[in-house]
């Protein structure tokens, strides 16, 4: 791993017995497998929605992966899918139809598919091996808990402790996520803190039991610039220390740059591209990605100041009424009739570790 | 931008606008005051993009609202076309709610579901009794339209059926609908995918260059704010600590704190994570005299003379020697600061007069305007040493109309 090593003490909470030993490259086996998963919302009236189609990605030990995506792309659904989250639960016949498989190695050795698995051994699975936090801070934690009950219940849980036991895990997790006074501020309620106090206390949480596996949906997107750069950095440093694996979901491309190892670009339901950071920021294949990159201002662009920004016409398509073909052809410059309209393309490997959904990538590397 | 000279006067001139909001602590608690706006003055000349940047809680929305007078001000002065909206009557207040227009954040509430694109766009005609004869009524909208380039066949239907972006659209349209001179805009891109907010960001450049509309854009995406913006003002806890021309502010920002801004909005350049892999490392490095870490530089840095920083001392946590200044903990909210400079606690070029007083604002021969006592700090932007480029660095490839 390149991330920079912390001299800091053992991460509080942690499960007996399971502390990762040297943590392996990324060149080990997967830790999460994730193959052809699909999502479709069926509804009573209406066409099928189909939210995710087929998508297919591993996630190594200690590895950052960016799902990156613009709205209506798939990715929360993808994250929601893994953990368990998206059950037709109220039986009203409007529940989505998970399909694929998502094998996960469990923390006891044992590989599970997350997709097929029943909800008691998935609730085991579920803040232990994996955690998630979520996008909004100020609507993720129950009002009417302290942030110290918060905390305690997951380890009360996964751990088998009593709450005064507790105690000390949960103040030193509240000092690893970098908030002062955690005597103080166990007792205090959510609507005491401020939004990046809540997003710490939400890592917090997801962390007490060192999972193996971090979803991180849009974890800053909700806050202030400064605010966030301090919870990249804090993650960054907790996966130095624990080892975990992350999927971190945004739509911000320099974030993207700062956290990811690896960055999975979706479209539309559909992953369009994969590869390590530095070949999808610097050479992607995929027309879509080439562009989405581009349309982020950077301070270079403020050079050319009152110069159009360069965008993507049109908009993301209605997931009910999906274009033929590929489904970026209608806004795709570099769209041909027969390749780009006709079938939905498979994802080819353009090199071992790049993947590319587009028939005609080669032609565009040229260019 | 024409360079108006300094002796025409701006279309809005602000001077020493202050807004306090009292509360009672408890039922019998005492008064407390809390300061949203503190001696705020800034201008805009006609034609002009102003940015105001900030984080959550610095009064950039309270100016935006305080500027079209939908929020009463405790004390100030705002002047728009030499007369100030609080001592209006009515019909010149009338005037002057045409003449200044908002746009507001949230694309999906500001717009009545319960009514067409043409009902929408037709009520502050109708407001303004400005209405004529239906065919000409029905040129204006469509002329409006099309300048946020969307088509005369969407005049029947209703918000629901658009997406964010046109939504946006549709809000500017109507805000377009009474030729106003001056559109505040309060974070109108930031709810937008990215793809459709550079669309939305070409549109705001295209309105400006075509009906020469002064524009407040207030925005927290800096680089999107420097795109657009000719100055830029940069806010915390209610004042203003820097104002002064995008390129310069870019390049040698003059106040700590905007340029802990600069540096701490994640770029995707490809420089910035290689070396090191890791967040802030390489970041800070090219940048020595910026950290976006509050107490770390500050427990290991300059000390502050005697002055207690509230409860919160800074150095709770242990300086983890060997480590980056920016790799531990950072505190999680800076004490609230009642003396001195406000951004002291988390400013890594702090000395003991900054406790004192309140930083008053200096104006550089320039015209740029920093409030730090600090004159001989030299700050890096991340445009330092780099050029205008001559060429565009994009050519915009189509002109984007969302459909």
């Amino acid at each position: 791993m390149t991330k920079s090593p912390t001299g800091h003490t053992a991460f509080p909470g942690a499960v007996p017995g399971a502390a990762p030993e040297a943590v392996p490259g990324p060149a080990s086996a997967p830790l999460l497998s994730v193959r052809k998963l699909a999502v479709t919302f069926t509804q009573s009236s209406g066409p099928d929605i189909p939210a995710v189609e087929g998508a297919s990605f591993d996630v190594r030990p200690g590895e950052t992966i960016a799902l990156v995506g613009e709205s209506s792309s798939g990715k929360s659904v993808t994250a929601m899918a893994l953990m368990g989250l998206l059950s037709s639960g109220s039986g009203s016949g409007a529940g989505p139809v998970i399909t694929g498989q998502a094998l996960f190695r469990t923390s006891d050795e044992n590989t599970v598919d997350l997709l097929s698995l029943p909800e008691p051994a998935l609730r085991a699975i579920r803040g232990r091996d994996i955690s998630m936090v979520f996008q909004d801070p100020m609507t993720s934690l129950n009002p009417v808990l302290t942030i110290g009950e918060q905390i305690s219940e997951v380890l009360m849980t996964h751990d088998g402790l009593s709450r005064r036991q507790t105690r000390a895990p949960v103040i030193s997790l509240l000092t690893r996520v970098g908030l002062r006074n955690p005597e103080d501020l166990i007792s205090r309620y959510p609507f005491q803190l401020s939004g990046g106090m809540r997003q710490r206390v939400m890592i917090a949480i997801a962390l007490a039991c060192r999972p193996h596996l971090l979803i991180a949906d849009e974890p800053t997107t909700a806050l202030d610039v400064t605010v966030q750069a301090r919870i990249l950095t804090l993650l960054r440093q907790l996966q130095a220390e624990t080892g975990m694996a992350i999927i971190f979901i945004t739509h911000n491309i320099g974030v993207v740059a700062q956290i990811a190892d690896r960055v999975v670009v979706m479209y539309s339901g559909q992953i369009v591209e994969s590869a390590p950071v530095r070949d999808a920021l610097d050479t992607p294949l995929m027309p879509y990605s080439r562009v989405l990159f581009r349309t982020v201002p950077t301070y270079e662009a403020v050079l050319a100041r009152r110069r159009h920004l360069p965008t993507i016409p049109g908009h993301v398509p209605d997931p009910r009424h999906r274009p033929q073909g590929c489904t970026f052809h209608p806004r795709c410059t570099h769209f041909v009739h027969g390749p780009c309209d006709t079938f939905r393309l498979s994802p080819e490997h353009a090199t071992p570790d790049h993947e590319v959904r587009c028939a005609r990538w080669r032609e565009i590397a040229r260019d | 931008m024409t360079e108006s000279p300094l002796t025409e006067s701006p279309l809005l001139d602000v001077r020493n606008l202050t807004k306090t909001y009292t509360r009672r602590k408890g039922l019998f608690g005492k008064k407390e005051t809390f300061i949203a706006l503190d001696d705020v003055s800034f201008s805009v000349r006609a034609g002009e993009v102003l940015g105001i940047v900030g984080e959550s809680g610095s009064g950039k929305s309270t100016a935006g609202r305080a500027i079209v007078n939908i929020l009463k001000r405790t004390s100030g002065d705002i002047r728009f076309e030499g007369a100030d909206p609080a001592t209006m009557d009515k019909p010149a207040l009338r005037a002057f709610r045409r003449r200044v227009q908002m746009i507001f954040q949230d694309p999906y509430a500001s717009l009545n579901p319960r009514m067409t694109v043409e009902q929408l766009l037709r009520t502050p005609l109708t407001i303004h009794n400005l209405t004529a004869t239906p065919e000409e009524d029905r040129k204006k909208l469509v002329t409006a339209l099309d300048l946020v380039g969307l088509p005369e066949t969407l005049l029947g239907r209703y918000p629901h059926e658009f997406s964010g972006g046109q939504r946006q659209r549709l809000n500017i349209a109507r805000a377009l609908m009474l030729n106003p001179a001056l559109v505040v805009a309060d974070e109108a891109v930031s709810a937008l995918d990215v793809s459709v907010q550079a669309q939305v960001v070409n549109l705001f450049m295209d309105l400006r260059e075509r009906l020469g509309i002064a524009i407040v854009f207030i925005a927290h995406d800096l680089p999107v704010v420097g795109v657009i913006s000719d100055r830029i003002a940069v806010m915390y806890r209610g004042r203003i600590v820097e104002l002064g021309e995008t390129l310069a502010l870019f390049t040698r920002p003059r106040h700590p704190y905007t340029a802990m801004l600069l540096n701490a909005a994640p770029a995707p350049d490809s420089t910035a994570i290689s070396a090191s892999g890791g967040i802030s490392g390489s970041r800070c490095t090219s940048h020595p005299g910026i950290s976006i870490s509050g107490d770390s530089t500050f427990t290991g840095g300059t000390p502050i003379g005697s002055t207690p920083m509230g409860s919160h001392a800074p150095g709770n946590h242990a300086p983890h020697t060997g480590a980056p200044a920016t790799e531990q903990p950072p505190e999680d909210e800076p004490a609230d600061v009642t003396t001195g400079c406000a951004f002291r606690p988390r400013c890594p070029h702090a000395i003991a007069a900054c406790a004192v007083e309140k930083p008053p604002v200096r104006t550089l021969p320039d015209g740029h305007m920093t409030a730090c006592l600090r004159d001989d700090l030299v700050i890096d932007g991340p445009l330092a040493g780099k050029s205008p480029a001559p060429e565009p660095c994009y050519r915009e490839r189509n002109t984007s109309h969302g459909t």
